[in-house]
């Protein structure tokens, strides 16, 4: 490895320009295609087509020159570009702004108790299987949260607080995207077939499948009610983040990980506390006292979209088809049982809270 | 790792307030999708 150990500051500078040109080049073709009509139709969203093209192009052209040209160090070169743990927290600071506090109130109680309730024990479910079939605590925690809270943010915001391995975060997000597309096809087509009103339906998607972007496109294929109510579910799921991410590195610096010489104190965990967390919460709390125009929404929403999809970009592009096999079917497992216990779980809730069967 | 783990949490931080800050003050407007 020599050649690859001696790449110069200029060649460095070159590769990154090329990484970074390929990494927004695939990100703004991913968004086109997700905006062709019929593809927008069956819901099928940028995210998924970021991570299939970065994926694509990773594991032939890229691949293809590892092969036949080692010496060149493309991988080693390009990754200085790939780098979706950066997009992803910046994105996450801009998602702040979508967290309004007081829109998720409108729903009165019924919102927050779902999302405490689903978010609470699908976490704990997974995590109980997670560990039975003998994953390691940290790959855990990531499963968890990513079927527990949102997806793709929550796996990475939980990644960072236990300091899990990179390949076991881009597993989980991977998973997350996948279990989103028949979810995403599936629940307004058993919701119309159920007969459900609005907004049952509305909080059963917002409650249930992972990802934002999904959560929305399911509920506008089954009504445009729907999406006011399901996204606000999703909305006050994705408040909880930030608790999470606090809990999660209390937990793991105070009990896991503990050293026998060291004293519990706040200084360990705010060593291990995500900081772009505190990003979120600030621009939540910017949104929640109304400091931004509905123009100035749009684009923080857009440019929360462009980060997201040049993070899935890179995932895909730093990622071998080859390492997955590694990892193996049990986290597939995790994620198919919580999926079906949130599916039956917000299916209650959602009627009980939504249905006007309790009265809240 | 964790260096870099640390480098990007703030990094990411900055940036992100950075273009709250400019979207807020008007700088950066128009952003298509």
């Amino acid at each position: 490895m020599p050649e690859i150990a001696q790449v110069s500051s200029r060649s460095r500078a070159v590769g990154f320009l090329v990484g970074m040109i390929l990494v927004v080049a695939l990100a703004i073709i991913a968004a086109w295609i997700s905006k062709i009509p019929e593809i927008k139709y069956w819901g099928l969203e940028y995210v998924l087509w970021a991570v299939v093209l970065g994926l694509l192009v990773r594991n032939t052209i890229i691949e293809l020159l590892i092969r036949k040209k080692p010496t060149l160090g493309v991988q080693e070169r390009l990754t200085t570009a790939f780098r979706p743990e950066l997009f992803i927290k910046t994105g996450l600071v801009l998602l702040g702004t979508s967290v309004n506090f007081y829109v998720i109130l409108r729903l009165g109680a019924k919102g927050i108790v779902q999302a405490l309730l689903v978010v609470i024990t699908v976490f704990l479910v997974a995590y109980y299987v997670a560990r039975r079939l003998g994953i390691d605590k940290k790959f855990a925690a990531v499963l968890s949260a990513g079927v527990s809270i949102c997806g793709v943010s929550a796996a990475i915001a939980a990644g960072e607080s236990v300091l899990a391995d990179r390949k076991q975060v881009v597993y989980a997000v991977t998973l997350v995207v996948a279990f989103a597309i028949p979810m995403l096809v599936a629940l307004p087509v058993v919701a119309r077939a159920l007969g459900m009103p609005d907004t049952v339906a509305g909080a059963w998607i917002g409650g249930n499948i992972d990802t934002t972007p999904a959560v929305a496109a399911a509920a506008q294929i089954f009504s445009d009610q729907a999406v006011e109510v399901a996204t606000i579910v999703k909305i006050a799921q994705n408040a909880l983040i930030g608790v999470v991410a606090f809990l999660l590195a209390t937990y793991f610096a105070l009990v896991v990980e503990k050293k026998s010489s060291e004293k519990p104190s706040p200084k360990v965990i705010w060593n291990r506390f995500p900081k772009f967390i505190l990003g979120f919460m600030f621009a939540s709390v910017l949104a929640t006292i109304g400091v931004f125009t509905k123009d100035q929404l749009t684009v923080l929403g857009n440019l929360t979209k462009w980060l997201f999809a040049i993070t899935f970009v890179s995932i895909g592009l730093s990622t071998a088809i080859g390492d997955f096999g590694k990892i193996g079917r049990k986290p597939l497992l995790v994620f198919l049982s919580a999926t079906i216990y949130n599916t039956i779980l917000t299916f209650t809730t959602a009627w009980l809270l939504f249905g006007g069967i309790l009265p809240m | 790792m964790r260096k870099i783990k640390l480098q990007d949490d703030w990094l990411a931080l900055v940036i992100g307030l950075l273009l709250i800050l400019l979207i807020f003050i008007g700088l950066l407007k128009g952003v298509p999708w």
